[in-house]
């Protein structure tokens, strides 16, 4: 594989078109139905509870006819990240447990003068485990939403959605205005990192991995690379302004309304659907 | 004959290969380079020119087909890409945007510095490579990078690869976005290091005022695939082929081309205003006589 | 083809005076100390309807000059009057830009949507305009630069002479009566530059005034009238054949002129016989009869 290969690995915020019906309800629809479910995804305290909170956003992803494969894919980076505060969690956070639960495992470890313990109580180990559950749910439900929306509805759903907050300060234009040109650089900023670190190899520049563990010297390694990129992202944004001054740009206020079509039946049952989703898992009384 | 340094044998070279997005960038270039040569590829965006001159220092590898620099074989997975980026100075177009240290010299001496020269050596090779390009080392030398104009900061970025002392240079598109002025200084600063530092030099554009100017073998690509290849001359004498290619053609030759058609004996393969002045003329005092 | 239509027809009169630059001196800060004069004294009039183009070196004020049009940048001195409307009221910011649209060098950093038909729709949306009205201005904009087919495209998939003149069309929305081209065909390949070119060409036969700033002498030679910035003040002004022909002021100013034209006067002075000062190939053709 050629080394400086980057463009197929960027899966993350992709838009991959298709018929589903997540693809077809509107922005405003997924935007309100992926907070509701979201807060059932995290709130929810039995091992039950949780575990049907992740079924069913499993079942998303598989209703909306993309790849669970190409979908869990967006899960490995950071499964690191998740087994360090999977083990912490686990060894320590019993030590600290309020609820004087019954203890499930204990070791002491004398190093010198001090004293360590692990603990796991009955409940430090379901915070962990939900812990696990939540995270990996909550990056599912999001890919699923951002998978299936394209970047343009997005943003015009979070406008609209936040137009009423207009006044009282709420810059629901300026927000979504954000999100739009970010995403719409990703791909150009990649074509340019490619080229910089081409560029820069090109003159004897390595980027080989110097250690797991050497972060100060891989970010020396990287000033080649980060540096241009920030100073190109700076002049970047200066012309960028001048562009859209140049067409009157002055912010949120005097433009011309966001038009989204009418909600319709489908997204109205979907939102009900997420609202009585999200009810039932707070109300029905889990044993487990 | 001097000897061949790249040869370059029916390559090919998918981007994104192995992805639905996968699409065939060059399919069956041959060439070939001779040391001190000055030569030119050219073509449009998209013919695959710059992919395939990224193969000739090591960043891509051959998907088909055979590329071999100073006879090293870069289909070879054993091939040290790294030690060929000594021999090989690839610039890239607008290469003044990778200028990342705030010190002129320091950012100049990187490439040295990369290849561990003792500091006396990095010394030489920064004041070296900074006189080549035509910024006085002691003028410049401690100068703030992001300060200076972009002519001035193109030239660190090319006296940046210049300090690697490549026995050949390959720059692409160098003139792109610089002034008159700009541009004369820089093509003055390519043919003495061809004449003088004695290096293999390749320019590839699209622009062909620059190759008309500058260039003595040139390789036309289109398409993925070598289209045409000669003398400067003679290739630039096929106007209406380089048209079809949808390449640019120097006034010079147009005018000589149209010229031609309405009835005037003028050779075509001219390059400069002067040489077809002077066919012109010699057209009307042999028809006089 | 498709006309736009001047909305601000408040005096749009071909030959009147549109944008009087007065007197105008631009400064900008440099870190370290001191200051680094862009424009000095500067005075200029566009009249309505007339293609100038605007020449010089890098550093020679044009870009400056180019952003004061439209209140980009207040002068420091001196005053810039768009419609007898002054740059300085920040509150007619609005109404100014409505009359003069500036298009940049950079494709990529103009274009603000992921979808064509959007970005387009971007200036009349900040207007507040109706939807209906949007939809209207975005369809002409489009046809008048001959992008129609590219409505649902993404930007970043376009060709460098699309992309521009997609950006073209996002400030044609504005219906503005004056184009700024501040080196808009830099960056260019020369199809790009040609699509470029002939888009301004027909916007400008159409009535539409254009301000063209560039280093491109033979892009000079399609203007009505040239002037040259040196240093940050007016060096010449005149029509492309006074400019061209005082060839040894040009020299002087570090430019030449168009290909052609050296071809012309070297043959004459060779003793060809060639007639007036042809600045295309076509008139060279021509003039050699």
């Amino acid at each position: 594989m050629d080394e400086f290969d980057f463009a197929r690995g960027v899966t993350v915020g992709q838009y991959v078109p298709g018929t589903s019906i997540l693809h077809r309800l509107d922005p405003r629809a997924k935007l309100g139905g992926f907070v509701i479910v979201l807060a059932a995804v995290i709130t929810t305290s039995s091992y039950l509870g949780n575990a049907v909170a992740l079924l069913a956003v499993v079942g998303l992803v598989l209703l909306s006819g993309i790849p669970l494969g190409y979908v869990l894919s967006g899960v490995r980076p950071i499964l690191p990240i998740l087994v360090v505060f999977t083990l912490f969690n686990f060894l320590f956070l019993g030590n600290y447990d309020p609820t004087g639960s019954r203890v499930l495992w204990r070791q002491g470890l004398g190093l010198g003068p001090y004293e360590f313990a692990f603990t796991v109580t009955e409940n430090s180990l379901k915070q962990t485990l939900q812990g696990v559950v939540r995270i990996i749910a909550l990056i599912l439900l999001t890919s699923t939403l951002t998978l299936t929306t394209n970047i343009t509805s997005l943003a015009k759903g979070i406008e609209s959605l936040l137009a009423p907050f207009r006044r009282i300060k709420v810059p629901g234009h300026e927000i979504a205005m954000v999100f739009a040109i970010a995403y719409r650089f990703v791909p150009t900023v990649a074509d340019e990192l490619e080229r910089l670190m081409k560029a820069q190899a090109s003159r004897g520049a390595d980027f080989g991995r110097p250690g797991r563990f050497q972060f100060a010297k891989r970010a020396r390694q990287l000033v080649p690379i980060t540096v241009p990129v920030f100073v190109g992202a700076f002049r970047r944004a200066e012309r960028l302004i001048m562009a859209m001054e140049s067409r009157c740009y002055v912010g949120g206020a005097g433009r011309t309304p966001i038009s989204l079509p009418r909600l319709v039946a489908r997204d109205w049952l979907s939102l009900a659907a997420a609202a009585a989703f999200t009810l039932a898992v707070w109300n029905v009384p889990w044993p487990l | 004959m001097n000897e061949i340094i790249v040869e370059v044998k029916d390559l090919w070279h998918w981007y994104l290969r192995g992805t639905p997005l996968e699409t065939v960038a060059v399919q069956g270039v041959g060439l070939e380079l001779r040391s001190g040569d000055l030569a030119a590829i050219m073509g449009h965006t998209g013919s695959g020119k710059s992919t395939v001159v990224q193969h000739l220092n090591g960043l891509l590898r051959p998907h088909r087909g055979s590329v071999r620099v100073f006879g090293q074989d870069l289909g070879d997975r054993r091939t040290d890409a790294r030690a060929l980026r000594r021999m090989v100075g690839l610039v890239f177009q607008l290469p003044e945007q990778q200028l990342f240290d705030p010190t002129v010299g320091d950012d100049i001496a990187f490439g040295p510095r990369q290849l561990r020269c003792p500091p006396e050596e990095v010394r030489r090779r920064v004041r070296t490579a900074m006189e080549r390009v035509g910024l006085g080392f002691d003028a410049y030398k401690d100068r703030y990078t992001f300060g200076l104009s972009g002519g001035e900061m193109r030239r660190v970025a090319l006296a940046g690869v210049l300090a690697l002392e490549p026995r050949l240079l390959v720059l692409d598109e160098p003139t792109a976005g610089l002034d008159p002025r700009g541009r004369a200084q820089l093509l003055g600063s390519i043919r003495a290091l061809h004449a003088e530092a004695g290096m293999t030099v390749v320019i590839v554009s699209h622009d062909m005022d620059v190759v008309a100017e500058l260039a003595r073998t040139v390789w036309v690509l289109a398409g993925g695939r070598t289209v045409m290849h000669g003398g400067v001359r003679e290739i630039f004498a096929r106007v209406d082929e380089l048209r079809e290619l949808r390449l640019g053609i120097p006034q010079v030759s147009e005018l000589a081309h149209e010229l031609r058609r309405a009835g005037h004996q003028v050779r075509t393969d001219v390059l400069t205003a002067n040489e077809l002045a002077e066919a012109l003329w010699t057209n009307s005092t042999s028809r006089a006589g | 083809m498709a006309t736009l239509g001047h909305d601000q027809s408040g005096g749009a009169r071909l030959g009147a005076p549109l944008v009087e630059v007065r007197k105008v001196t631009v400064a900008y800060p440099v870190p370290g100390g001191g200051g680094n004069v862009a424009l000095s004294e500067v005075s200029l009039t566009v009249t309505e309807g007339e293609w100038l183009c605007v020449i010089g070196h890098n550093g020679s004020g044009k870009s400056t000059l180019a952003k004061l049009l439209n209140g980009l940048l207040i002068p420091g001195r001196g005053d810039v009057l768009v419609a007898g409307l002054n740059t300085r009221e920040t509150a007619l910011h609005r109404a100014i830009r409505q009359v003069v649209g500036v298009v940049f060098q950079d494709p990529e950093d103009q274009i603000v949507a992921t979808l064509v038909e959007e970005d387009v729709a971007f200036g009349p949306e900040n207007l507040g305009l109706a939807r209906d009205e949007v939809l209207t201005r975005v369809q002409g904009a489009l046809d008048a630069v001959d992008a129609g087919a590219l409505r649902l495209r993404a930007p970043h998939q376009l060709s460098g002479g699309q992309k521009q003149r997609v950006a073209i069309a996002g400030v044609l929305a504005m219906r503005p009566r004056c184009i700024v081209l501040d080196e808009s065909t830099a960056m260019l390949d020369p199809e790009g530059r040609r699509e470029v070119l002939d888009v301004v060409t027909r916007l400008q036969a159409g009535g539409t005034t254009v301000v063209q700033v560039t280093h491109f002498m033979s892009e000079a030679a399609l203007a009505d009238r040239i002037v040259v910035l040196s240093e940050g003040r007016i060096a010449l002004d005149g029509a492309p054949r006074e400019i061209f022909g005082d060839r040894e002021r040009l020299r002087a100013l570090d430019l030449d002129v168009p290909p052609v034209a050296q071809v012309a006067e070297r043959a004459r002075a060779l003793g060809v016989g060639v007639r007036g000062l042809p600045l295309t190939v076509g008139e060279f053709v021509a003039a050699l009869r």
